[in-house]
């Protein structure tokens, strides 16, 4: 669990690094995308990323430019924290790379896309399209949030396969987590305030207590009780604080608020993990170079996808003579994610092995889901590309 | 085992179809199955001793609430399934249209599951000569 904890970690700097990397004076074209941060101002941003000074001539060019490619600032005097702004890249002659017209920007951002596109570690985003804005709205803005969501991020980027059933088990987490439960904790608090007030007696207060806490037990099993307590039961967790340097209910409201902060993430990154499967499959399709390819992933998704729904179908079948549990809807979750996912490849290795495969993405018109956040290689264009390349 | 290569496009094409028919059917029929529960048969029988207080809890919110519309499915579809929980009757609450919905979902995910499955793995483990 740490060093999939680190590794998140790396793979959140690395991406990190990635989108506030410096630019100044590089040859390559690399897209270079920077997040807003509280408390940033655009000169701040160009005089620190292009590595020049204010109020200088480079500045004035780079701001202009700046503008420019970010037609979303209406006012550089006032740039909001998640905005993104594109910063190209600088040459030595011309300050930073100079597009003077709409066409030749647009040309210019296909070229730093499909570039880093070819390199499948870096991600390119068009700032201004509204997939890319609602991507990074989702990045939460708290510290640990923030640590939650690239850790899930980094496992659906590197263990696809395994994400499924993470994205069944944080929705399980969620609602276990959930206020449903949780309230149970905080039922303990309202009952001490009780016993404070002389309302309850100790006898009767260690009884209530007790009986809340069995049945918070019984909701939520064994296995996830002693995993958020740090391996104590709720009746041990949940008590009275004896010493004096804390309020005497401070293990109750601990553990409530990390119950709530958990149900928070958990559901959080259920969403993120689905929502991340589903865009990855169609911006994959999207980007495919020829036709066929094209054709490999949709049928990779699609078949992957309806084994995973028939096999959810017929695994549920299990569950009317057997209890279901959290552990179960995990077990459930990652058998119904392998064999979707060793479906979706051998569906895609047979397609590649037939000789006069159906046209699936035209004959469906899949390309359609293209335009809702990436824009889609001509279908037409890619026929005559494949034709050539026949010949 | 050797296919010609006609054969083993014929079959391919046949598994494909039948996948995107199964996903296109039964991935609707089962969220529409879960919004439309009848209330009666969440009234009745969606409540202890017929399930444990943590899973009424767990399938009472989406997506876990899928699971629910599993289980109430297969009891309507086959009874006799239903050795422990006591939910077998579950199907005299719900109305003509909701079961039918019930049948077609089954037997189309059943279907599908039966064909696409040893499908790929079949075809997966074929020769195909010219």
């Amino acid at each position: 669990m740490q060093s999939l904890v680190n590794n998140s970690k790396d793979y959140s700097a690395e991406f990190e690094r990635r989108f506030y990397q410096k630019t100044a004076y590089q040859n390559s074209y690399e897209p270079v995308f920077y997040y807003v941060k509280p408390g940033d101002t655009l000169s701040q941003i160009i005089t620190s990323y292009y590595d020049i000074r204010y109020g200088t001539k480079e500045y004035d060019y780079a701001l202009l430019q700046v503008l420019f490619n970010n037609k979303h600032i209406t006012n550089p005097n006032s740039i909001q924290p998640r905005q993104v702004i594109s910063l190209l890249p600088m040459t030595p002659r011309y300050g930073v790379s100079m597009c003077l017209e709409e066409d030749a920007a647009q040309q210019d951002f296909e070229v730093l896309r499909s570039k880093a596109m070819n390199n499948s570690s870096v991600m390119a985003f068009r700032p201004n399209d509204s997939a890319t804005q609602q991507f990074l709205s989702s990045i939460p803005s708290d510290p640990q949030e923030r640590d939650m969501f690239w850790t899930l991020a980094w496992l659906q980027s590197n263990y696809d396969i395994l994400s499924t059933g993470a994205a069944a088990t944080a929705n399980v987490l969620g609602g276990l987590a959930g206020e449903q439960n949780s309230g149970l904790i905080k039922e303990v608090d309202k009952l001490y305030t009780q016993y404070q007030n002389k309302k309850l007696t100790k006898s009767q207060y260690d009884y209530k207590r007790r009986q809340v806490l069995k049945s918070y037990s019984q909701k939520v099993g064994p296995v996830f009780e002693k995993a958020v307590f740090n391996g104590q039961t709720t009746q041990q967790a949940i008590r009275i604080n004896r010493t004096k340097a804390l309020p005497a209910n401070a293990d109750i409201l601990k553990y409530a608020g990390r119950l709530n902060e958990l149900a928070k993430l958990a559901s959080k990154g259920g969403l993120i993990l689905t929502g991340f499967g589903v865009v990855k499959g169609a911006h994959d399709m999207c980007q495919a170079e020829t036709l066929k390819e094209k054709n490999e992933i949709f049928v990779e998704t699609a078949v992957g996808s309806s084994i995973g729904v028939v096999s959810g179908l017929v695994l549920t079948g299990v569950l009317i003579a057997n209890p279901l549990f959290w552990g179960g809807v995990l077990i459930l979750g990652t058998i119904a994610a392998v064999g979707s996912y060793a479906a979706g490849k051998s569906a895609r290795k047979i397609y590649s092995l037939s000789s006069d495969p159906i046209d699936f993405v035209s004959l469906t018109k899949a390309e359609a889901v293209c335009n809702l956040g990436f824009k889609a290689k001509s279908t037409d264009n890619l026929k005559s590309f494949d034709s050539l390349r026949a010949l | 085992m050797e296919l010609s290569q006609e054969t083993f496009d014929f079959l391919a094409s046949c598994v494909f179809i039948t996948a995107f028919f199964g996903f296109l059917t039964v991935a609707p029929l089962w969220l529409i199955l879960t919004f439309l529960t009848p209330k009666k048969v969440l009234e009745n029988y969606f409540k202890e001793p017929y399930f444990q207080s943590n899973e009424i809890d767990l399938m009472s919110s989406f997506p876990i609430s899928l699971l629910r519309t599993g289980i109430f499915g297969w009891v309507t579809l086959i009874p006799s399934l239903d050795t422990k929980r006591g939910i077998r009757d579950c199907h005299k609450l719900m109305p003509k249209w909701y079961k039918l919905l019930i049948f077609l979902w089954c037997l189309i995910g059943i279907l599908t599951f039966i064909i696409t499955v040893p499908g790929l793995i079949f075809l997966s483990n074929v020769t195909i000569v010219n």
